[in-house]
């Protein structure tokens, strides 16, 4: 009997242990976290694979974009008609008139700790790579001044050797809140820039978003993201670099849903070119608003932060626009001359494709408006040093100081031009019940611009024996 | 029908009661921590400094359940020279103990208490 209690109470306690174990996947990998070195002793050779990755060097090869001419491209070397551009903003404290804290510059979202990513990899790189920001559910991380003056990203738990040494050893692959806590929050405010990624993505439910509910598949973003050696799949329609070259991330793959995915016939009929998104996600920004135009042009000053910024139009529940897309994108680069579009604005970033394209299908976008400012002379789009601007408000010096810094042009003239940029709609695919019924574009007062996609008219009122729908 | 009229009003009234007690909760777990822990533990406090993100939630629960009486039964606020345990009572201790925990490095929303 003493050895049968004996033989409980140690089996209970084992399972405890397990339990233990279970809890924190690195729980007895080691003791003291030391930060990435840490990591490294194990994991050297993913931090030498993530280091070429696009989340690090915030660049990689661009066969998307048509005017690439073989460069690597990404938001280091670019620009966006949202924050416009990392450098010169990259890292530091700026504070407004009241001393409070208004931004921490663009890595705030880089997986890095703070040093930019360097062409070449070495030791200090490596150690640069911030693992936990990824992996580590409960990691958090602030900036610190180091002892030289530099600014560093540093956890939150810095002075608190116990409580760091618990949050670092809960590793995981990255859930969808440690994804969205940068990809939602990126473009200055939730679900600013991309429109269809919510922080509601967290916990969703099912009639939010098939994929990703709580109380649905519960897929989290590397379910379909993930490739191999850290590097990422799909490169939405206007990001420039892409992890995974000749790569494009698709619903039709043979393990999802395939190119026949309806029961009904005449549905299957239009996967050929018409992208599943287009039916299935009827609107975005359904919870949090989204940034549909930035006016740079227009200073605006918030009281209540004490924080300037652009003119920035917020919409919630937006109805996509659709266009013709072939995979690639023709791209706004810095230094090379603006690329009117027909309507005299200059695109950012334009889906091709077009009706006679045989690769083209139409793709469901948010369609963002923005106003730059424009090199006299040159023609070039200028970015703004917006660490500057937020604080003080000086737009006009905001603009010259980007223009040094980044075509070492001194006292820039400038003009304001309107801008597009055309960004796929992927994310908050509705239950089927919710999708486009076929009235919704065939009909007079359909969604669809038949004529701005090249055709006469509705190609379903020249079938024979159409009837009017009118 | 007038008695399922009145069960819906008590309903209603009771429902509001709840909303307009779950904010007030929310709101003064901040105001308590500020008015009676921030005065000694603010920033560069002799006393240490501190605020829910300098814990993760696991240490806080652990502070509230075994160290907080005990370090904390001779201090003396401030201002008003009461001593702190008389201060508080012991629901609002709850209170600041759940914003603390709610708050903590490794919540979901970090609070400094600032």
């Amino acid at each position: 009997m003493k050895y049968l209690v004996i033989t409980i109470f140690a089996g209970f306690a084992l399972m405890m242990g397990m339990a233990s174990a279970q809890e924190y996947s690195h729980q007895n990998y080691f003791e003291n976290y030391e930060g990435t070195k840490t990591c490294l002793e194990c994991h050297q050779e993913a931090a030498e694979n993530f280091f070429h990755s696009q989340h690090y060097q915030w660049k990689g090869e661009a066969p998307g974009i048509v005017n690439s001419r073989g460069r690597k491209l990404g938001k280091i070397n670019t620009f966006n008609d949202f924050c416009t551009s990392p450098t010169g903003n990259w890292i530091g404290q700026v504070k407004n008139s009241r001393g409070d804290v208004v931004s921490k510059g663009c890595s705030t979202c880089h997986a890095g700790l703070g040093k930019q990513p360097a062409e070449k990899m070495d030791r200090e790189q490596l150690e640069n790579i911030d693992c936990l920001i990824c992996h580590a559910s409960g990691y958090r991380r602030d900036l610190y001044k180091q002892e030289k003056g530099d600014w560093e990203w540093r956890p939150i738990l810095w002075k608190n050797r116990e409580g760091l040494n618990s949050v670092s050893k809960r590793i995981s692959a990255p859930t969808r809140a440690m994804c969205l806590r940068c990809h939602s929050a990126s473009g200055g405010g939730p679900n600013y820039k991309r429109g269809d990624l919510e922080y509601k993505l967290v916990e969703a439910e099912k009639s939010y978003d098939v994929h990703m509910a709580s109380d649905g598949r519960n897929m989290q973003c590397v379910s379909c993201h993930a490739g191999e050696n850290h590097r990422v799949k799909g490169r939405g329609t206007d990001l420039a670099g892409t992890d995974i070259p000749g790569h494009s991330l698709s619903c039709s793959t043979s393990e999802c849903h395939g190119e026949s995915p309806h029961k009904v016939k005449v549905l299957n009929r239009h996967t050929s070119r018409v992208n599943c998104t287009v039916c299935h996600i009827p609107s975005f920004a359904r919870t949090d608003p989204t940034d549909m135009v930035r006016d740079w042009s227009q200073t605006v000053y918030n009281a209540e932060t004490d924080k300037y910024s652009a003119k920035i139009t917020l919409e919630k529940d937006v109805k996509p626009v659709f266009a013709w897309y072939n995979g690639r994108t023709k791209a706004q680069l810095p230094g090379e001359p603006a690329y009117r579009l027909p309507d005299g604005t200059v695109g950012i970033m334009i889906p091709q494709g077009s009706r006679r394209d045989p690769k083209s299908k139409l793709f469901a976008f948010k369609l963002h408006r923005g106003r730059l400012p424009l090199l006299t002379g040159r023609n070039w789009i200028i970015p703004i040093t917006v660490e500057h601007f937020f604080s003080n408000g000086e737009l006009d010096e905001s603009v010259r100081l980007a223009a040094r810094t980044i075509y070492g042009v001194n006292d820039a003239k400038f003009t304001w031009v309107d801008t597009k940029r055309y960004m796929g709609i992927f994310h908050g695919v509705q239950p089927a019940a919710n999708s486009l019924r076929c009235l919704d574009c065939h009909s007079p007062s359909g969604r669809i611009d038949w004529k701005g996609l090249g055709y006469a008219g509705d190609p379903l009122d020249n079938l024979p024996g159409s009837r009017s729908r009118k | 029908m007038r008695a399922v009229k009145l069960m819906i009003t008590v309903l209603v009234l009771s429902g509001m009661f709840w909303v307009g007690e779950a904010s007030a909760y929310q709101k003064s777990g901040k105001d308590l921590y500020k008015a009676n822990c921030r005065v000694c533990h603010g920033v560069d406090s002799k006393f240490g400094e501190y605020s829910p993100m300098t814990y993760i939630q696991d240490q806080w629960k652990k502070f509230f359940k075994v160290k907080f009486a005990l370090t904390h039964q001779g201090v003396v606020m401030p201002e008003s020279g009461k001593p702190l345990m008389e201060t508080l009572t012991p629901e609002q201790i709850k209170v600041i103990e759940k914003y603390c925990i709610d708050g903590a490095a490794d919540s979901e929303h970090p609070q400094t208490c600032s």
